[in-house]
């Protein structure tokens, strides 16, 4: 399955745990889900950058070098907020559709 | 393509639309990116070509990873947004100021210099962006059509106030009366196929009223035609005021007359006018982002799904 929407709160509930690189993220989110989700690559990188702008998560090159060809991204207090916040609505949405899907297979039971 | 090539080809995309610096810590993490990913197929017994390859592939074409790197660059760190309002301040201060303080300056004359205003602010945003789809231009759009209205109604109530504290909408009646009269009854002339006015060339031709100077094209598509005067000699003039004018001129209101009638009357033409303009101004804009988003996107899923299939093969 691959992800369509909402990336940014995937990655932000990845950098939770702890402050990882690009490719570590790509992995754990593979991981998490049991092979079941899978980030598409090529757009990580925009949305990494784009929770940077927000000030949702700090980058800095490996090891303070400046010549290392990784970044580590680490998740912010805004960055937390903003999760627990994607996180809630999530939860919501989720909530909804269930109980929609159940109080549909109780109609088509009853039928 | 080996990952050597795609990340000079990723870098030759990128410094075309981003900061060099930006492109090269870009390339350079992508470089990361993509001997973890190698180093992780290896791991799992692929060959090393085989690894590459799959690599590459995990991250996209080409043009696909450097259009939303470059979209990304361009959102982050833009404040353009009160630059905009300002353009727009700028307009409604300039067509209110202008006429207030009594230069004169016709109402087209202002619904020119505000549409150049707004139009100009428009494309600024839409070409620093490079965001020429739905969303973002809806949005603006409808800031645009509310500025048009807002811009209409004050040039409208300056112009009024102006004429008010010179004493000016008695004199101004005065003034265009004779002009009116002729106009009207010619126009009332042509209608009734009077004799004087349906023999030579016509005096008349058939011109949408555009209060959108810079966008007449399409004006015509809402507005329908009407008769307006081209030119009308003296003679023919009073052809035309022997035929209808005197009958006509009896029917029309005058301020000392009928103070009441005059003033609403005035409001009806501010109102027709701001309802014209705005109108004539969404419809405008609609059918141009309609048209180029059905066109646009049409082709850009069409670009973006060849892009793959060319990637892949060309990659696998």
């Amino acid at each position: 399955m691959r992800l369509q929407s909402d990336t940014k709160a995937i990655v932000l509930a990845i950098l939770a745990d702890r402050p990882a690189h690009g490719y570590a993220v790509v992995k754990a989110v593979r991981e998490k889900s049991g092979g079941k989700l899978r980030l598409s690559e090529g757009q990580l990188y925009p949305v990494l950058y784009a929770l940077e702008a927000a000030e949702w998560v700090t980058a800095e090159w490996e090891n303070g070098d400046p010549e290392s060809r990784r970044r580590i991204y680490a998740i912010t207090e805004a960055g937390r907020a903003e999760l627990a916040d994607r996180s809630l609505r999530w939860s919501d949405f989720a909530a909804s559709v269930s109980r929609l899907l159940r109080s549909d297979a109780t109609t088509e039971a009853k039928s | 393509m080996n990952s050597a090539e795609y990340l000079a080809q990723l870098k030759q995309h990128l410094t075309k639309k981003t900061s060099d610096e930006f492109a090269s810590d870009c390339i350079r993490e992508l470089e990361g990116h993509l001997l973890a990913a190698h180093s992780a197929y290896v791991e799992l017994g692929e060959k090393p070509a085989v690894a590459d390859r799959r690599a590459i592939l995990d991250l996209g074409p080409v043009r696909l990873v450097a259009r939303d790197l470059a979209r990304q660059y361009r959102d982050s760190g833009r404040q353009d947004e009160p630059a905009l309002g300002m353009v727009l301040l700028f307009g409604l201060v300039f067509a209110y100021g202008f006429i207030s303080f009594g230069v004169t300056l016709a109402l087209p004359d202002v619904m020119l210099w505000c549409s150049a205003a707004i139009v100009g602010g428009i494309g600024w945003r839409t070409w620093q962006t490079r965001r020429w789809l739905v969303r973002p231009l809806l949005g603006w759009i409808a800031g645009a059509v509310v500025a048009v209205l807002a811009v209409s109604l004050f040039a409208v109530l300056g112009q009024a106030q102006a004429f008010r504290a010179s004493g000016g909408e008695a004199q101004m009646i005065r003034q265009s009366e004779n002009a009116l009269v002729r106009d009207r009854a010619a126009v009332l002339a042509w209608r009734q196929g009077a004799p004087p006015l349906t023999q030579g060339p016509s005096p008349f031709e058939f011109r949408t009223q555009s209060y959108l100077p810079l966008v007449p094209w399409p004006m015509s598509w809402v507005v329908s035609g009407e008769p307006t005067l081209k030119s009308m000699d003296a003679k023919t003039a009073k052809r035309a005021w022997a035929a209808h004018g005197e009958a006509f001129a009896q029917t029309l209101p005058m301020k000392e007359e009928q103070p009441a009638r005059q003033k609403s009357d005035n409001f009806a033409f501010i109102a027709e006018n701001v309802v014209r303009t705005g109108g004539s101004a969404l419809v405008f804009l609609l059918a141009i982002v309609s048209a180029w988003n059905g066109l646009f996107l049409a082709l850009a899923a069409a670009f973006d799904r060849l892009e793959k299939t060319r990637f892949r093969r060309q990659v696998g």
